[in-house]
């Protein structure tokens, strides 16, 4: 649900990520386990910036809470004190399934509508 | 609300590990997000961020929706209560103790007292973290006494009622598995042991 319209691409790009940051996650985590950090990292390369990074906390949080994921520590492959990593479950897998086919088919009809084709010629009022 | 003071590590953690404290999460989660939240910390700034680029400009409001995604409010709440139960019953029976009597009269300036007292300690705590021991005597002497005089100012030193002894491990009861909980999880994590 959206109250008023985005005032800026920013934070339109904010509204969005939101909407599909745990698919997001969910599909980050099923390529191989990974800790907080890593997934911040993870989207920042392929383009999606967080307007804070800690906000992946409360959304993993809510991911384990519902048993799509599991976590375990376990030391960083970079060194240092152990990390908390997260792994997908087997409902987090059939999650993740759904998941992308609701957004391909979503994408897919929202990609329709906002083709810019030009104006079809009605009749102006 | 939001923050805009620059905030260090150490900030951010104290102010998350209040707010995590007084909305009922358990000592073992505490300690599991304070962890995780300083790895993230070191992280970026080792990577050249900000601990505001982690948390955002409201720490609190952080600190609150991570609470409110780790543990359903219900849980948290009964959890709240119980340990609120275990203070009031703590100090019903230390005063019962140091007066060597089987009942506690309660007045306006208690009252008065120990809900101003509180109410300084939870709002500093929520915004700066832990006050420490040095400060608390402090809150209590000087907001503490503040209350005390103008209670007495506004209506005198009335009674309100009397608790007896018995009140005190009722109060206790709730919130000691609680304790005890948190107790052996401090020396699961404690160093040292396996």
């Amino acid at each position: 649900m959206t109250k008023g319209l985005p005032a800026t691409g920013d934070q339109r790009r904010s509204q969005l990520l939101r909407g599909v940051l745990d698919l997001c996650l969910l599909s980050l985590i099923a390529e191989r386990p990974r800790y907080g950090f890593e997934f911040v990292e993870a989207l920042a390369d392929n383009g999606l910036d967080l307007v804070s990074e800690g906000s992946i906390y409360p959304l993993l949080a809510r991911l384990e809470r519902e048993r799509l994921i599991s976590s375990y520590r376990a030391p960083s492959a970079s060194g240092g004190a152990p990390r908390k990593y997260y792994r997908l479950t087997e409902a987090g897998r059939a999650e993740l399934t759904s998941g992308r086919a609701v957004w391909h088919a979503f994408s897919g009809r929202v990609g329709r509508i906002l083709t810019d084709t030009g104006p079809t010629g009605g009749s102006a009022p | 609300m939001t923050d805009r003071r620059t905030m260090t590590n150490q900030q951010v953690l104290a102010v998350c590990r209040s707010n995590w404290e007084y909305r009922g999460i358990d000592d073992g989660s505490v300690r599991e997000m304070l962890d995780e939240l300083s790895a993230h910390l070191e992280d970026a700034v080792a990577a050249g961020r900000t601990p505001q680029d982690v948390v955002g400009d409201d720490v609190k409001e952080f600190a609150a929706s991570w609470a409110r995604a780790r543990a359903p409010f219900p849980r948290r709440l009964l959890r709240t209560a119980a340990m609120v139960c275990f203070v009031i019953g703590w100090l019903i029976l230390a005063t019962c103790l140091l007066r060597w009597t089987t009942e506690r009269v309660v007045s306006v300036d208690d009252v008065a007292f120990w809900a101003v007292v509180a109410a300084v300690t939870v709002a500093w705590e929520l915004r700066r973290g832990s006050l420490g021991l040095g400060r608390s005597l402090a809150v209590a002497l000087v907001a503490g006494s503040a209350a005390v005089l103008l209670s007495r100012w506004l209506g005198g030193d009335g009674e309100l009622f009397t608790l007896p002894l018995w009140a005190a491990p009722a109060l206790l009861l709730p919130g000691l598995p609680y304790a005890v909980a948190e107790m052996r999880g401090r020396k699961r994590t404690a160093p040292g042991v396996d």
